[in-house]
């Protein structure tokens, strides 16, 4: 507790090094969110690696690890590497995974051998290069931590300035593009502010681990959300939690290097969002699937229950279980627990082994009689099937039917009164 | 002497790379390759911390098991969490990556590896590691396995040529002639993450991609015939070895890196000179 | 208008394929006759390849069956051609003609044995009945768009099957081609064989084929030629989706409701 207190209070340093990675972090996740997007996720791990080249060489140059200096090669080489991407895809007949593969490595491997060359040559300077490689955010200098903040600063503001153009250009191009937006400058601006944000993102998590933080929050937000706006806030949320955390592990305990846990917190938010996440989460689809379930059980019930009471010409008799699974196979166990939610929601009476409709039940009993009856016409008439055939789909689409499709069925089939099994269909106001 | 075996360890890397890599290249799924390279990253670190030794059995079985993690999960993604494939193999190796990275932060005094050799190797060092037996000196212990994994592969395209290709070309054809497209899916994967650990040691996780990736790229930009790509491509990976050694040698750099760098060099020149649509092709036919 | 025929070479029984639980093939119900020449037409999107894979187990069935000659498709594999669209691959793998055509002849069971001399002459057979015999040892990067379909048409002959089903083989070639295609069709045909093509030009539709199926995600009509291509079902085909299956096809999707009841 006292470190925490610690952390966030204490040092004026540390103050400004978290108010950097808050920024650095919201700015890549929301930079990643187009990307993601765009479906261009990895080219992000690509440049992110080919960054290393130009920072070595921007400090072989100039002989200074001055963070603006290193920044420009940075920016440089990443550039460079997302146009050699694009140039092979072009001019060979490379697809784009190896264009991205070997960009990502060459370079990559080309930056080691600088690199290894600069700690080789006894430099004095040289100290602190390799910490672009799992980024150290924890020993940032003061200095340092206020441009890079600023940096993330502006990109962020230039991303809320330019949101609803960007927006159109990210969802629908040729949209964009019949309304005179500007598409290729656009995209050029996205690509350039990509670069920029992986290029200062590196300070925190390194060049090997940034492409994480541009995809994974992204992915992320997307399961709670379909509003971009939403995403890129949740987006932003996430990353800079992971970034704070991260930030206090490395300095608490300064021998962990702070990339890999800034990436591994976010990656575990990932993993929960997909999971539970209540928009596309793997438990929404889940829990949806037993409601559609249960529903299914019950409106089998009392559509048996009707055909009972059609049968013997009164809804208001009581049916013991076994006249009813007579009638219907099903789990015995089943009936049971259906027979409770009918109860619980009014719609049966149940009384010992037996039961009968509620007035409310009847009505639901009919209603779904009769959009099988109906769904079983429909599909004679309009998908030409066999009468014989159409009633395994009929017993699926009765529970799926709304009201609205009910009506416009009744309509287009001109209020039928028989159905291809010369069942009367049970209107409301025939009864 | 040590100059010919680290010569050798890093030409029995590239041949093994080459020969899966051209494989991986047709079936786009390079980057695949890249996740399951980063991805075995915990694997060994955790066979590291319980046997104690580098190159083991059991180093193989854990990093193994994470390399078929990261194939499983990536599906996993991208079929039950319906998220996008790219995005799904990003955060898939950069999550296993990390954790891979962490443990050997936390365990820096139990495990001999570092973060250096993650991130290049230690092809160097590759001599040091003499192997023994019955008092015999035998040469390196990685040169021994990689010869292994070699031959492994060899063996798996010779027999299964005819599979591998029929299921990179037209997967749909493959199935609906009765062939499984998973098995090859999944012995190919397999025999990367085998690779990726025999490589570990001497080019480090993310190097060994440039040599997936790399010469195959290079080979397939200058034929148009399969199993000459894959004679090229072993011949251009063997070149990127000796050259990048001699090339660090003479830098004082990584070797790895130098090797990887010698690469894209290769890769620039069969750009300009491939047959089909190379600058040269170009000019003659401006002529 | 649904003819159904006894024996046939080829059955769907109330075949639903669904696409995240939307369907794209919806309830189709018919039965081919064997040695015709079969056309199945539709708008884009209407399922038609859909259908196809579902037959070759490319696409698994949310429900309804597929029979090939009585049996299920794992029983009667070899006696299956499937030629898919020809965008389906990329034609930038080095291979050469010999060897793409060579393919047709791998089997589940000669995949780890060495190729043999029948194969070999079979498929020199079937690359110069599509005329390519001056193309066998060309890299197929090389070749144009009709050329590269006929390769394809070639492989599908030397897997020597009963039943031949092609996805668009006319998209995209020259107008000789595509003569020299139906003709290499009709020849098939008159051996015996049964031959299913997806096709769009409803000009050439009454010439080419003996039998129709129309479909579109339903099932439309399927029957002898004759009796299935006048304007009426034309119209139905083509004349936009159905509002109510639209409607009912979005619920699915958002719902995630099963599609058939589980027992």
């Amino acid at each position: 507790m006292e470190l925490i207190i610690d952390f966030f209070f204490k040092d004026p340093v540390v103050r400004w090094v978290l108010m950097a990675v808050i920024l650095m972090c919201a700015s890549a996740a929301i930079v990643g969110c187009f990307t993601f997007l765009r479906k261009r996720a990895l080219v992000g791990d690509a440049i992110s690696h080919a960054i290393l080249p130009g920072i070595c060489l921007a400090f072989i140059i100039a002989q200074t690890k001055n963070p603006m200096v290193l920044m420009l090669g940075a920016f440089g080489s990443g550039w460079l590497g997302l146009i050699t991407i694009d140039f092979i895809t072009n001019r060979t007949k490379l697809k784009t995974d190896a264009a991205l593969g070997l960009v990502l490595s060459v370079f990559y491997g080309f930056g080691i051998l600088l690199l290894t060359t600069i700690q080789n040559s006894g430099n004095a300077s040289q100290s602190g290069l390799d910490k672009f490689l799992f980024g150290n955010a924890a020993a940032m200098m003061q200095s340092d931590a206020i441009t890079f903040g600023l940096f993330s600063l502006v990109l962020i503001i230039l991303i809320f300035i330019l949101f609803n153009p960007l927006k159109l250009v990210t969802f629908d191009r040729n949209f964009a593009i019949s309304r005179g937006i500007p598409v290729k400058r656009l995209e050029l601006l996205l690509s350039v502010l990509t670069v920029f944000a992986i290029a200062i993102g590196i300070q925190a998590v390194g060049v090997v681990l940034m492409a994480a933080l541009l995809i994974t929050p992204a992915s992320a937000a997307r399961f709670w959300t379909h509003d971009l706006k939403w995403m890129i806030f949740l987006a932003a949320a996430f990353a800079v939690i992971s970034g704070i955390m991260g930030t206090f592990i490395s300095y608490t305990l300064p021998k962990m290097p702070t990339g890999p846990w800034i990436v591994t917190i976010l990656s575990t938010i990932a993993i929960i969002s997909i999971i539970f996440g209540f928009k596309k989460g793997i438990l929404s689809k889940v829990r949806l699937r037993r409601l559609n379930k249960k529903k299914i059980l019950r409106e089998n019930i009392l559509k048996c229950l009707y055909h009972l009471g059609e049968k013997a010409g009164n809804f208001d008799k009581f049916w013991s279980t076994w006249e009813i699974l007579e009638k219907r196979e099903m789990n015995k166990a089943q009936l049971k627990s259906g027979l409770k939610q009918l109860e619980s929601r009014n719609l049966v009476i149940l009384k010992g082994n037996a039961a009968k409709f509620s007035e409310l039940g009847k009505e639901e009993g009919r209603r779904v009689t009769k959009i099988h009856r109906l769904w079983e016409i429909y599909l004679t008439k309009y998908m030409k099937m066999a009468p014989d055939h159409v009633h395994n789909d009929a017993e699926a689409m009765e529970h799926l039917i709304t009201p609205e499709i009910e009506k416009d069925l009744e309509v287009h089939l001109k209020f039928p009164l028989i159905d291809p099994h010369d069942s009367p269909v049970p209107y409301k106001d025939l009864k | 002497m040590d100059a010919f075996w680290i010569i050798l360890t890093g030409s029995l890397v590239a041949t093994c790379c080459a020969l899966l890599g051209c494989f991986l290249l047709l079936r786009k799924m390079t980057m695949v390759g890249d996740a399951i390279s980063h991805a075995v990253l915990p694997g060994i670190v955790l066979a590291y911390l319980v046997t104690a030794s580098r190159a083991s059995f059991p180093m193989l079985v854990g990093a193994a098991i994470f390399g078929v993690i990261t194939t499983i999960l990536i599906e996993l993604l991208s079929k039950k969490g319906k998220l996008q494939e790219d995005a799904a193999i990003g955060v898939s190796f950069t999550w296993l990556f990390s954790i891979g990275v962490i443990l050997i932060s936390v365990f820096a005094g139990q495990v001999d590896l570092d973060q250096d050799c993650v991130l290049y190797g230690e092809i160097a060092y590759v001599p040091l590691d003499t192997l023994y037996i019955g008092g015999n000196n035998l040469g390196p212990e990685p040169v021994w396995l990689l010869a292994i994994n070699l031959l492994i592969i060899i063996v798996f395209i010779l027999i299964g040529y005819k599979g591998l290709v029929v299921t990179s070309f037209d997967p749909i054809l493959a199935t609906s002639l009765g062939i499984s497209t998973v098995f090859w899916h999944y012995s190919l994967m397999s025999l990367v993450s085998l690779t990726t650990v025999f490589s570990f040691e001497s080019v480090g996780a993310i190097m060994v991609v440039a040599f997936l990736i790399g010469p195959p790229a290079v080979a397939y930009l200058l034929t148009e015939d399969l199993k000459t790509m894959l004679f090229l491509s072993v011949i251009f990976g063997i070149g990127a070895a000796l050259g990048g050694y001699f090339l660090a040698v003479a830098i004082d750099a990584s070797i790895a890196g130098a090797m990887a760098s010698v690469i894209g060099v290769e890769f620039i020149f069969a750009f300009i000179f491939n047959p089909r649509n190379g600058i040269l092709k170009r000019k003659k036919l401006a002529a | 208008m649904i003819s159904h025929v006894d024996n046939p070479v080829l059955e769907l029984h109330n075949l639903t394929v669904t696409y995240e639980n939307k369907p794209a093939v919806w309830n189709v119900d018919y039965t081919i006759p064997e040695g015709n020449l079969i056309g199945i037409v539709g708008p884009n999107g209407s399922g038609k390849t859909t259908m196809l894979k579902a037959v070759m187990g490319l696409e698994k069935p949310s429900s309804g069956y597929v029979k090939v000659f009585g049996n299920d498709l794992d029983k009667v594999r070899d006696k299956v051609a499937y030629v898919p669209q020809r965008g389906s691959v990329d034609w930038d793998f080095p291979t050469s003609v010999y060897d793409a055509v060579l393919m047709g002849r791998y089997t589940k069971q000669n995949l780890f044995k060495r190729t043999s001399k029948r194969d070999r002459e079979i498929t020199n057979d079937c690359i110069k009945k599509v005329q390519l015999e001056n193309f066998s040892k060309r890299q197929i990067s090389q070749l144009s768009g009709g050329q590269q379909q006929r390769v394809f048409i070639a492989r599908a002959l030397a897997q020597e099957a009963e039943l031949y089903l092609l996805d668009e083989p006319f998209a995209g070639v020259d107008a000789a081609t595509e003569n020299a295609i139906i003709s290499l069709l009709q020849e098939m045909k008159a051996e015996g064989k049964t031959i299913m093509v997806v096709h769009h030009d409803l000009q050439t539709a009454p010439k080419y084929f003996d039998w129709l199926v129309m479909m579109n995600t339903r099932l439309i009509a399927s029957g002898k030629i004759s009796d299935v291509f006048n304007q009426e079902l034309l119209n139905q085909t083509y004349g936009g989706r159905l509002n109510i299956l639209t409607q009912v096809g979005e619920l699915l999707k958002q719902t995630s409701h099963p599609i058939r009841e589980k027992k």
